[in-house]
């Protein structure tokens, strides 16, 4: 077993390492020089020279990456272009802000998921089911933007009953505050993981309850909601890792409801730092993401491989 | 493993995302906890004054996306000085915005007077204002300015900010040196001759306090200390900048208690957030929403002011290289159409530089919308079935208005003549970006750039379409354009100066190297309860005026 | 003789039974799916009217009239109102079919076709080949997908090309982890290791072998990723890239609308809804579709 954990940890590396590279490379074919974000139009010869020296667009495009990641291993990851702060104090703090969001969309639609895709699997015919089916298929269907924008017209436009963007009232840092605004958000981002994990769940758990060690469960006079426990914990494993991945995703893709919402998280950011060529914290945040997003997916494997005897050949 | 601990790592790693989520719930502060909201004063509905009221926060949602930096220079552009750095600090001279009805000029700041010597033009020389004192008690004094002009000019210079310089660095092209003479006076000397516009440049050169940034070094921005209006309390990145009103300042001491800047970049955000009461100050809304606010009781305001939209043509290559095609493509555009129908009135047609109010308007017929005539130059042209070009536009960006919008207009009026423009649209940044490369490499096919420009000092006709000119994108040359200019720039007498501008003005209104589209009226919306406030013709605004009624 | 052998000739080339039997209960099952059928008319409606929208409208996609602008939905005249530039939302949805139905189902079709073959031939000849080729697509699968579309996107500069390319590179690791693990399922097959046995060589033995049994399975998850790219493609345009003014399509309609949600919510929505519409269409007939190749087993 250690050696196939091992053998996945060096995998991960591996593709982090690689994942270094693409970022860096994409970076410089991006349209727009990053030097030319920073000097201004009227910069004497000596300004310039001084931007060019400190940021060290001089050197080759290898001893550049060499530095960048070197940097980078170090949790150097220079200043924004934009307002001059340490890269890596936006990076955490918008990573900090797509968190709560992640969690805050995940808990909702997990929780609901699993009541509504259990109750569905039990009680196929009923109305709580058809309310799964619509929220299931309609879930992977509507778009998070248009949800988005749904939300925000019936709540905000219409009702003004929630507010529709940032992350807390103007002076007021209460976690009230920030439930406020975290609702819209969370639905819309949550949406598509709840049309998901309810036709995971519904699916799982109706198979496994067809399974044969379910019926010697019965037979054995077993009450309903014990075998309920067992049929779950069967279903576990694969419910736990597409939750996890599904976690991984929203925080590296919710740009389109940060966007819209005006959440200060790392989708946003790296939006707003391409388009504005502050190719340091587009780098960092690319880099940053990829890294979270492939250690969720490492220690999601690794639980499995531990949890999982077949899988530790 | 055993069933137990499966759910119990589960349980481990969902417990330790949930403390770090919510542990550092508030949102990390750069400097001290931001002051309670101060007693707000209970001012009876009409019997009072509003002069005499004192108190209160006022909240503003700015355009741009991103929190200016606070550090002795700023970032965001024009946005950033309006809000932040006029705020904060003062500089030698400033902007006269008291006046609505009067054209914006440049009176005293950290400098009471200033003159020219007679001997050596180059020389200007500023005697300083005494009993200034900085936020942390510190005196102002020549040594300040030296050492301000320093951290801008000067890369030896131990206190130098790359950043600082970078972002003031336009203003800096007239200056070659400047000395102490003693602690109440300085000299300046310019680059060119008979240079009268350095003080149109002083403005954005912002003194901070020596001692502070000798202190605090990289830390200054995140606890700057001026000489403004306002002194800094806290800022939470990407929310908010908090400042309180500095008792103690040399001018109009403020009347709110707190000031709260906001940046939301997306304009049905910052109406979203006027109307739900979370600002009380709302910069360019959504035209359409204006009829709506105003029933509500809100306060519209705008003004004519020296800030106009326009295309940067490329006159290196191409179709526009060709006055006559530039001048039919000015009247292609139906302005009045796109301020009445689209802007409703929060812009107004115009055709050249300067706005009506500016002293360098120039009194000529302009080319206005006129379709026929716009066919006629263009196959006089050589171009009778008309030509493909394409046009670098912003999304956004402080003073752009709505570009979007706008820009579709015109690519409909310019489909109208034949000129079919493909919409090139990014990040403002982007704009910049063609500013510096030129109309070559990899935008040599781009026919002009959407952007918008202040125009409230004569160096920019230099600057614009000056043989030369750092903002001369089209490397536009006109032998007798820059003679203007320059008898301009000789002129000893203001009046005949601003004559010389005026024929330089009638010059760029017939070549049109930059199609000017229409003129900014700066909307703004503010609260019922905020008053007196006055929209001068100016980009600029005096937060000092200010009061909240309760 | 030739009697008898004619008669065998017969029965080899009429069809055998279970094949007809096969194909009543896959088509039997599909119909049997809740809203399938209404589902793939919808479809065909959707996909008909952006082929044929110049003939169901007579507005002209590109002309707006700007005093009549941002009219609301059910107007006279505007059954779906007008956007910011006074032109008709429902002929700008009807010919923006157009550019969201492409950008929605060619990266599929490109995707399917690269991941399959990566996919496939990673499954077949395994070992270094595989390890190579997989590692490769874990690279690009470790980016959250949104975020590498839109990094590509502003790379690859505008025009639909900058859609389809990214949504396709987005595409292929999942496609081709699916097609790899299907063949690796049927490899330990018998039939599989008669073929190889016979001599023929391994080309002959995918394309006649491995194809016929695998493709099925690949397919229908091709056809669940169809709403992912939909989805994206529109999510991207959305946030302005690749579609520039004034080319109508459904989610840059969206951005472009987005300003006025607070002054005309409904008619906000409007283009997104047309995209939700036809994302729940291709969900409901790939869920049918899986569950009918299940039937048949």
């Amino acid at each position: 077993m250690i050696r196939v954990i091992l053998k996945r940890i060096g995998l991960a590396f591996l593709t982090l390492f690689g994942v270094t590279v693409i970022v860096f490379a994409l970076l410089q074919m991006m349209p727009g020089e990053p030097i030319d974000s920073i000097v201004p139009l009227d910069a004497s010869d000596a300004l310039r020279q001084a931007i060019i020296e400190k940021y060290g667009f001089d050197k080759p495009l290898y001893v550049q990456y060499f530095c960048w990641l070197g940097n980078a291993l170090r949790g150097n990851f220079g200043n924004s272009v934009s307002d001059n702060r340490l890269v890596l104090t936006i990076v955490s703090e918008a990573l900090h802000n797509t968190l709560i969001l992640a969690l805050g969309a995940s808990i909702v639609a997990f929780l609901l998921s699993i009541v509504i895709g259990v109750y569905s699997a039990y009680r196929p015919k009923s109305i709580l089911s058809w309310v799964g089916t619509i929220f299931g298929i309609g879930g992977i269907s509507i778009p998070n933007y248009c949800l988005s924008l749904i939300l925000i017209g019936i709540f905000s436009v219409t009702l003004h009953v929630l507010p529709s963007n940032g992350m807390y009232f103007s002076g007021d840092y209460s976690f009230s505050s920030l439930l406020r605004h975290l609702i819209l958000p969370a639905l819309a981002a949550g949406a598509m993981t709840l049309g998901i994990m309810t036709r995971m769940v519904r699916s799982s758990v109706a198979e496994t309850r067809n399974r044969s060690f379910v019926t010697t469960l019965r037979a054995k006079g077993l009450s309903e909601p014990a075998i309920m426990r067992h049929v779950l914990r069967n279903s576990f494993p694969t419910l736990l890792t597409v939750a996890g991945l599904q976690f991984g995703y929203l925080m590296g893709g919710s740009t389109m409801v940060e966007t819209i919402f005006s959440w200060p998280g790392i989708g946003l950011i790296i939006y707003q730092s391409i388009f504005t060529s502050d190719f340091p914290t587009t780098q960092a945040a690319i880099l940053i993401v990829a890294v979270i997003f492939v250690s969720i997916n490492l220690i999601i494997d690794l639980l499995r491989i531990v949890a999982d005897p077949r899988l530790r050949k | 493993m055993k069933k137990r601990t499966r759910a119990l790592a589960f349980t481990l790693t969902l417990a330790m995302l949930l403390v770090c989520a919510f542990s550092g719930c508030a949102p990390q502060e750069q400097a001290s906890s931001p002051t309670p909201a101060p007693a707000e004063s209970s001012a009876p509905a009409s019997n009072q004054p509003d002069e005499g009221t004192t108190g209160g926060t006022l909240t503003i949602a700015m355009t741009c996306g991103a929190l200016p930096n606070t550090d002795s220079q700023p970032t965001q552009g024009q946005e950033g000085y309006r809000f932040v750095s006029f705020q904060l600090y003062d500089a030698l001279v400033k902007w006269d915005i008291s006046s609505e009805t009067e054209a914006s000029t440049i009176i005293p700041g950290l400098a009471t007077s200033w003159e020219q010597d007679p001997n050596n033009p180059k020389q200007w020389t500023f005697h300083l204002r005494e009993g200034v004192k900085f936020h942390d008690g510190t005196d102002f004094n020549a040594d300040c300015v030296i050492f301000a002009l320093d951290r801008v000019m000067n890369p030896d210079f131990e206190y130098y900010s790359t950043s600082c310089a970078a972002s003031v660095g336009n203003f800096l092209a007239n200056i070659e040196s400047y000395a102490k003479v003693d602690d109440y006076t300085v000299t300046i000397d310019t680059v060119q001759d008979n240079n009268a516009y350095l003080i149109y440049d002083l403005p954005y050169v912002m003194i901070p306090s020596m001692q502070a940034v000798m202190e605090k070094g990289d830390g200054f921005a995140d606890d700057p200390v001026g000489s403004g209006p306002f002194k800094f309390v806290s800022k939470i990145a990407g929310q908010e900048i908090v400042m309180a009103r500095n008792d103690n300042y040399w001018g109009n001491v403020a009347k709110i208690d707190t000031l709260i800047l906001k940046p939301i970049a997306d304009p049905s955000a910052r109406l979203a957030a006027l109307q739900s009461g979370e600002v009380d100050w709302a910069e360019v809304v959504p035209v359409e929403s204006v009829t709506a606010l105003e029933s509500q009781g809100y306060q519209i305001k705008l003004n004519d002011y020296p800030h106009a939209w326009l295309y940067i043509m490329n006159t290196e290559s191409g179709p526009f290289a060709d006055a006559r095609v530039r001048q039919a493509f000015s009247m292609s555009i139906d302005r009045e159409g796109l301020c009445r129908d689209m802007l409703l009135g929060v812009g107004t047609p115009l055709a050249q530089l300067m706005y009506p109010g500016s002293p360098w308007h120039a009194d000529v017929d302009e080319y206005d919308y006129d379709v026929e005539g716009a066919k006629a130059l263009l196959a006089e042209a050589g171009y009778p079935d008309g030509f493909t070009t394409t046009f670098v536009c912003p999304t956004s960006g402080s003073g752009n208005m709505f570009p979007q919008m706008m820009n579709e207009y015109i690519q409909k009026c310019a489909a109208q003549v034949g000129i079919n423009i493909k919409l090139d649209m990014s990040e403002s940044e982007r704009v910049w970006d063609v500013m510096k490369v030129g109309f070559k490499d990899e935008y040599a096919e781009v026919g002009a750039l959407n952007t918008s420009f202040y125009t409230m000092f004569p160096n920019v006709f230099q600057k614009f379409a000056g043989t030369g000119g750092s903002f001369n994108t089209g490397n536009y040359s006109n032998p007798e354009y820059d003679a203007c200019i320059e008898k301009a720039y000789a002129a000893t007498d203001p009046e005949e100066s601003t004559g010389y501008f005026i024929q330089a003005e009638e010059i760029f209104a017939e070549e049109l190297p930059w199609v000017i589209v229409c003129n900014d009226r700066n909307l703004r919306v503010l609260a019922p309860h905020v008053k007196n406030f006055v929209q001068s013709q100016s980009w600029y605004a005096d937060l000092t005026t200010v009061t909240i009624e309760k | 003789m030739f009697v008898a052998s004619y008669a065998q000739d017969q029965e080899r080339l009429s069809e055998p039974d279970f094949k007809k039997e096969a194909r009543a209960r896959f088509l039997h099952t599909f119909a049997a799916y809740p809203m399938a059928v209404p589902a793939l008319i919808l479809l065909i409606v959707i996909l008909l009217s952006a082929v044929f929208a110049p003939a169901l409208t007579p507005y002209n996609p590109f002309d707006g009239v700007a005093a009549e602008r941002l009219q609301s939905v059910g107007t006279p005249g505007h059954l779906l109102g007008t956007d910011e530039q006074g032109r008709d939302i429902l002929t700008r949805c009807l010919f923006g079919g157009r550019y969201s139905l492409v950008m929605g189902f060619l990266p599929v079709a490109i995707a399917t076709v690269i991941g399959s073959i990566l996919g496939i031939i990673s499954g077949y000849f395994g070992k270094a080949y595989a390890q190579i080729v997989m590692r490769t697509l874990d690279v690009f699968y470790a980016f959250p997908s949104i975020l590498l579309a839109i990094a590509l996107s502003s790379v690859l500069g505008s025009g639909l090309s900058s859609i389809i390319i990214p949504i396709s590179v987005i595409l292929v690791p999942p496609i081709a982890r699916v097609a790899e693990a299907t063949v690796q399922d049927i490899m330990p097959e018998d039939f599989i290791e008669a073929a190889q046995t016979s001599g023929a060589g391994a080309l002959k033995v995918i394309v006649f072998f491995v194809i016929p049994n695998t493709f099925g399975r690949i397919f229908i998850y091709c056809t669940t990723q169809f709403s992912v790219s939909i989805l994206s493609a529109s999510g991207l345009t959305f946030l302005g890239l690749g579609i520039s003014a004034p080319t109508p399509e459904w989610g840059s309609m969206l951005n472009a609308l987005r300003q006025q949600i607070f002054i005309k919510p409904l008619l906000t929505i409007v283009p997104g809804l047309f995209i939700f519409v036809t994302a729940l269409s291709v969900n409901i007939l790939s869920d049918a579709l899986k569950d009918a190749l299940e039937a048949t087993g």
